[in-house]
């Protein structure tokens, strides 16, 4: 069956946000990014550029990462998203956070969501070269460090 | 929130998507990946009525039967590189999907068809399809035809496609072929200015596809024996006739004199690998 949103009206969807059945109603104009800034009021993820070219909007649909900017929030009905905010806690933080974070791989932070979730992908691909990395992180703009302690910290990544 | 509104339809087969396009409220526009589509839309660059996404509908699979490969239109770009027959049989669209713009997040949910169609005189996919002698089979609720991909392209961002068609699959021959792809670009994040595809077949010429000089994909032959590659391309080049492109990146007479040394270094490229 074809899946409809008909313009000006609202539809109910469910999705695995993080981990949490989550039920939200949405507009067949509702961008992803809108639904998990405005609505979730999942923060973390950061809007830099509305035309998929900062990354720091990123996020993962079923393991994948994409660029919730250019997502319809209508196509995540019934899939996993993982936030910035589901990565790790702050009592626990992930290796990857650990190694930004003593490598000073970060300054200002607004790219991180999508430095660290397309870092996390890489390395459970099995990435381990500066090659690899750069190809992973390189749909994401850092206007503070200019990558090279990022890369550092994930090659050197214990 | 973008700021107009639309109905949007997710058809999940072939048959159901004939039935929507009949009966939506015109304009309709056909997405597929979104990764050019939806900052358009959000900008408030398109008028539609309809937004009709493709990528629900099964057009995502890739299938090699004899010496044809036939690849989805809704194929995204991780998809070709993850695919080892597409890396043994079609290895040119390998070495254009590693050099897609915008990281993983874009290789994940950017299409080959939904690049095709948008016919971006800056874009890879074009003059890939182009130099590899691909056909576009493109339906309708009233049938389908087949297209030559070089035919294909009308004028930036324009293609042969009426309103209510939309491309399906594509079609390429399985070649045993050497290849090279190479883009000139002034940043890792930038639009490519000149796009180079070479296909090598084991005998007769090499085709040489150069996007970002015309404002369609230009094809042309270049005699493998000959030792002066960059000559012969400008000489073609000299005398083609072909409408020129230019953006903010460059114009058009520095695509022009950059184009033969891209083509030079690609042919060899590919002349050095693998058969």
């Amino acid at each position: 069956m074809s899946f409809r949103i008909d313009a000006g009206s609202t539809r109910r969807i469910t999705l695995w946000v993080n981990g949490v059945e989550t039920i939200a109603d949405v507009e067949s104009r509702t961008l992803l990014v809108d639904l998990i800034r405005d609505d979730l009021r999942l923060t973390g993820t950061h809007v830099g550029c509305r035309t998929g070219d900062c990354g720091a909007c990123t996020v993962a649909v079923d393991g994948q990462t994409v660029k919730s900017c250019l997502e319809l929030a209508a196509r995540s009905r019934g899939r996993q998203v993982l936030t910035i905010e589901g990565l790790a806690t702050v009592a626990d933080p992930h290796p990857i956070q650990t190694a930004f974070d003593a490598g000073f791989a970060y300054q200002c932070g607004f790219c991180l969501p999508g430095m660290l979730l397309c870092g996390r992908e890489a390395i459970e691909a099995g990435a381990t070269s500066r090659a690899e990395f750069i190809l992973a992180l390189n749909g994401n703009l850092c206007r503070c460090t200019g990558y090279a302690n990022m890369l550092d910290a994930l090659v050197d990544l214990p | 929130m973008i700021a107009s509104e639309f109905t949007y339809i997710a058809p999940s087969s072939e048959a159901e998507l004939a039935a929507v396009i009949m009966t939506a409220t015109p304009p309709i526009r056909f997405m597929s990946g979104g990764t050019w589509f939806v900052p358009l839309l959000d900008a408030g660059h398109i008028d539609v009525n309809t937004v009709i996404d493709l990528s629900e509908v099964g057009l995502d699979h890739i299938s090699i039967v004899g010496d044809a490969i036939t690849l989805g239109a809704a194929t995204t770009y991780a998809s070709l590189l993850d695919d080892r027959h597409i890396r043994a049989d079609a290895p040119l669209l390998s070495r254009m999907a590693e050099t897609i713009t915008g990281g993983p997040q874009i290789r994940h949910r950017g299409t080959i068809g939904g690049s095709a169609v948008y016919a971006n005189p800056a874009s890879d996919v074009p003059t890939a399809l182009a130099a590899l002698g691909a056909r576009l089979e493109v339906r309708s609720p009233s049938g389908s035809r087949e297209i030559d991909a070089l035919a294909f392209y009308v004028r930036p961002f324009e293609t042969q496609l009426r309103s209510d068609e939309y491309l399906a699959r594509i079609r390429l021959p399985r070649l045993r072929s050497r290849v090279a792809y190479r883009k000139l670009k002034f940043g890792e994040s930038s639009w490519p200015v000149v796009t180079v595809g070479v296909v090598v077949p084991p005998v007769g010429p090499a085709h040489v596809g150069l996007g970002g000089v015309g404002q369609c994909p230009i094809v042309m032959e270049i005699d493998t024996a000959e030792s002066d590659i960059r000559g012969a391309a400008a000489d073609w080049l000299s005398r083609a006739e072909f409408d020129p492109w230019s953006d903010h990146f460059a114009d058009a007479a520095y695509r022009l004199q950059v184009a033969p040394a891209m083509i030079d270094r690609t042919v060899r490229d590919a002349l050095r690998g693998p058969a």
